[in-house]
């Protein structure tokens, strides 16, 4: 009879053990997760237009920026969204020196890229000291294994600082494109690239978007160029340049819109065209910190300056004083 | 007053006449005092089924023996003191009694270790002339002590104990007994000897079975006091002749003022158990309850036998030269089952329902609550992984259920701590929160006041995190987690205790890699037997 009692203890013990060990609970997981961007990271800081100015009188250039601003932040959100998926959720498989998440099938909603998978990799760099790669690759049903090719690609430099780090993240839609991905909801985009810097002062972020050559046409596709500085003290500058054939003949444009701006909001903004039709043209636009223009030079149009007339000699009274490092 | 609670006060009140039939036959108002301790203290091992002993005579006592529960007192475990304090309790209402003009007995009963001259009672010792004097000395007109204790016998050496059943007193008038009557399991020089074959001491063992009819030699549905013994006597004699220790020989001792017999049990007015009749083949009849106890083991004669055995299910065995006979019997509460050959079947010996060490269902749960504290060896892990946690716990014991002396238990714990987790390039603030599910095996060493254990442990632990802010997904971990545990408890009171342990465990971590870590924890609880 006690051996009866006894053998209970067996059973019980299994039961128990069936439990088994098992779980996400990893201080290396964190290390991967952190390596790709936040959107907080890649994050354009102007002063905001406050509800006092009124919108019609706000400067045209500044107005410009914070729309560019606007766009830019969109644009690098929507990139970083696509990476920053792996922080919300464990990874799927680990190596020592990498975590996966995934495959994954496509959102199967809009009926696209229904025998499409995807997964994303983000690994230890085996060169380059602290520095984390990471890259979401798309597989189609039926190709061979090994055929995986990256559709957002990027790298992560620790600074050993709090989040603070030199990074690079590039979207290419060529490979993809050739394998049969439908990407239109990405309209003419050929690739972006965003560079970043959070580690030094002034902390940089440099996006280049390229666009596919429009069909039939013999141009290049258009390219639009993001720098964006700032510094610690709160000094900003965007670098806007968009590289095209933006006026009709044979010559491409390069249109560069400088804008910088002080804590306050003051700024002033520059719009060179640098080569092709109209090259050496320039505007300059001052505002002050209600963003209302202080001055504006328009030689193409002349009665949209600031003052009306005649033009200050030196536009420097008009204008705040901006030093970017 | 309605017709179903005059029918209940009816029923009530034949029950308890029926109760009191011995009690009621001879005219005496009887008390009983019985105690079991399986330890004996410094220098003895302890027992295994002194304590299911006394619970079996004191069942058969108020069931059977016409004392009245409320003139019963039953202690188990308890030191001299309280062996002492229950009979001076018993004594005082026996005066009372008598002082009302009854006429009054007391059986005393002890099962435990005895050395040296005196009964030990854990660490507590009580010589037995002392014992002896005050029984003698207690306030009623009839006192039976039976004793069932290694060299038990040397209690009744001074009035010239005999082997029974050599001598008897014939029976004329019971009424008239006065005096004291000590029977004791062994003589001055002899071991006690318990068997796991019959779940109890031999002497106690046979002692109940002839209380419950086996000893109903004249077959009058009455067991007598002198055909308890003999029966006990025969029986206990029999079984130890070819065991290790040898053989164990019962003693008697009477010193009654008139003649007669007592009775102490009987079966017949309860109209409750297992009739043998006449023509029922001779033999030893075994019944084994549903818990696997020998319940009783009666001689079958020529003669018939009523066996007062309770209410429930019996499996009855009979052995014979090649084969044994074995059936299955319930009886039912207020019913004589009459038992005939039609209710048994023949089966193979390996098919015998009585196969030894029988368990004894000594078992006690207890139920305890607590605080403790846990913490990793690995400084770094602790840092950063497995913060140090406070721990809230409730645990439920159950003791001497697998072995004497081991205790089964089952655990649960929670607790919670903040941490912070230092990556490359920034910190992680954490809350941290733990479930740990375990079960433990101890083996206890009880002494009367502190009782140190150690065992082994198995847990389930469940270990999971948020983020400040949720800057990362939550994370949990689980696994099992083998440890060993020791400690010691302050036995407050029979049912209190207070306990400090500290555990070791170790911790197999695998998610990043594997990594073999250990972690300590420190707890004190209070528990409360059930």
């Amino acid at each position: 009879m006690r051996s009866d009692r006894s053998s209970l203890l067996l059973p019980v013990a299994s039961l128990v053990f069936l439990l088994g060990a098992c779980g996400d609970y990893s201080n290396e997981d964190l290390e991967f997760m952190n390596a790709v961007p936040q959107s907080s990271d890649l994050h354009a800081d102007i002063p905001a237009v406050t509800s006092a100015v009124e919108l019609a009188d706000e400067a045209e250039l500044a107005k410009q920026t914070h729309t560019v601003t606007t766009t830019f932040n969109g644009l690098a959100d929507a990139l970083v969204t696509l990476v920053d998926t792996v922080r919300s959720y464990p990874p799927t498989s680990r190596a020592p020196d990498s975590r996966t998440w995934g495959p994954f099938r496509f959102d199967q909603t809009n009926l696209k890229n229904l025998n499409w998978q995807m997964r994303v990799v983000v690994s230890r760099d085996q060169v380059v000291a602290d520095r984390f790669d990471y890259e979401i690759d798309v597989h189609k049903d039926g190709n061979a294994d090994t055929d995986w090719p990256t559709f957002v690609g990027g790298f992560f430099d620790s600074g050993h600082t709090a989040r603070r780090g030199v990074g690079h993240l590039l979207l290419d839609t060529a490979k993809v494109r050739a394998e049969g991905l439908d990407v239109s909801d990405l309209g003419m985009l050929d690739n972006l690239t965003i560079d970043y810097d959070t580690l030094d002062d002034p902390l940089t972020i440099d996006m280049t978007i390229v666009d596919l050559p429009v069909a039939g046409s013999a141009d290049p596709g258009a390219m639009v160029v993001y720098s964006y500085s700032q510094t610690a003290a709160g000094r900003g500058e965007l670098i806007f340049d968009l590289i095209g054939n933006l006026i009709a003949g044979p010559a491409i444009e390069d249109l560069r819109v400088t804008s910088q701006w002080l804590t306050s909001g003051a700024g002033r903004a520059t719009v060179d065209v640098l080569s092709g039709d109209g090259a050496g043209a320039l505007q300059t636009e001052c505002w002050n910190a209600s963003f209302v223009a202080t001055y504006n030079s328009k030689p193409w149009a002349a009665g949209e300056d600031v003052p009306t007339s005649p033009p200050p000699a030196d536009p420097g009274d008009l204008c705040p004083a901006i030093s970017m490092p | 007053m309605s017709t179903r609670s005059r029918l209940a006060a009816v029923v009530t009140l034949s029950a308890a006449a029926l109760w009191s039939a011995p009690a009621r036959a001879d005219g005496l108002h009887r008390y009983a005092v019985i105690v079991g301790n399986d330890t004996g203290g410094d220098g003895t091992r302890p027992l295994l089924y002194a304590r299911a002993d006394a619970r079996k005579v004191y069942d058969i006592l108020t069931r059977i023996g016409g004392v009245r529960a409320a003139d019963a007192q039953l202690v188990l475990d308890g030191g001299a003191q309280d062996l002492l304090a229950s009979l001076a309790a018993t004594e005082r209402s026996a005066a009372d009694a008598r002082a009302h003009g009854e006429r009054t007995a007391l059986i005393f009963y002890y099962s435990g270790h005895a050395k040296d001259g005196a009964l030990r009672l854990g660490d507590t010792q009580l010589p037995l002339d002392s014992l002896k004097a005050r029984i003698a000395a207690s306030p009623v007109d009839v006192r039976i002590a039976i004793l069932d204790s290694c060299r038990s016998g040397a209690i009744t050496r001074t009035k010239g104990a005999r082997h029974a059943p050599a001598f008897q007193i014939q029976a004329e008038g019971p009424r008239d007994a006065k005096g004291l009557v000590i029977l004791t399991s062994s003589s001055s020089d002899e071991d006690s000897q318990e068997s796991d074959l019959v779940g109890g001491s031999y002497f106690s063992h046979h002692l109940a079975s002839g209380l419950l009819g086996g000893a109903d030699k004249s077959g009058d549905g009455r067991v007598t006091l002198f055909e308890a013994y003999a029966y006990a006597y025969d029986r206990t004699v029999a079984d130890t002749a070819e065991t290790a220790a040898g053989p164990q020989h019962p003693t008697f001792s009477y010193d009654l003022a008139g003649n007669g017999d007592l009775v102490l049990t009987d079966v017949a007015a309860r109209r409750e158990g297992v009739y043998l009749p006449r023509e029922a083949p001779g033999g030893v009849y075994y019944f084994v309850d549903h818990q696997g106890f020998v319940a009783a083991e009666i001689v079958k004669d020529a003669d018939d036998r009523r066996i007062a055995v309770p209410p429930g299910k019996y499996r009855v065995k009979r052995r014979l030269a090649d084969r044994l006979r074995v059936g299955d019997i319930e009886v039912a509460a207020g019913q004589m089952i009459t038992l005939d050959e039609g209710h048994l079947h023949d089966a193979a010996f390996s098919d015998d329902p009585v196969k030894g060490a029988l368990r004894v269902d000594v078992s006690r749960w207890s139920f305890g609550g607590g605080l403790g504290y846990q913490s990793v060896f690995d400084a770094p892990t602790r840092e950063s992984l497995f913060p140090a946690t406070g721990l809230v716990g409730l645990e439920l014991q159950l003791r001497d259920f697998f072995r004497r002396d081991w205790v089964w238990g089952l655990d649960a714990s929670g607790g919670g701590a903040s941490g912070v987790v230092a990556l490359q390039s920034t910190t992680a603030p954490f809350h941290f929160s733990e479930l740990s599910l375990a079960t433990s095996l101890v083996a206890e060493w009880p002494h009367r006041a502190l009782t140190p254990f150690v065992g082994g442990r198995l847990a389930y632990l469940f270990m999971s995190r948020t983020f400040d802010g949720n800057a990362f997904p939550a994370q949990y971990f689980s696994t099992i987690s083998p440890g060993i545990v020791g400690g010691v408890t302050w036995n407050i009171s029979r049912d209190f205790g207070v306990t400090l342990r500290g555990r070791v465990h170790y911790l197999l971590y695998n998610v990043d890699e594997n990594r073999s870590l250990g972690f300590w924890e420190l707890a004190t609880a209070v528990s409360y037997a059930l």
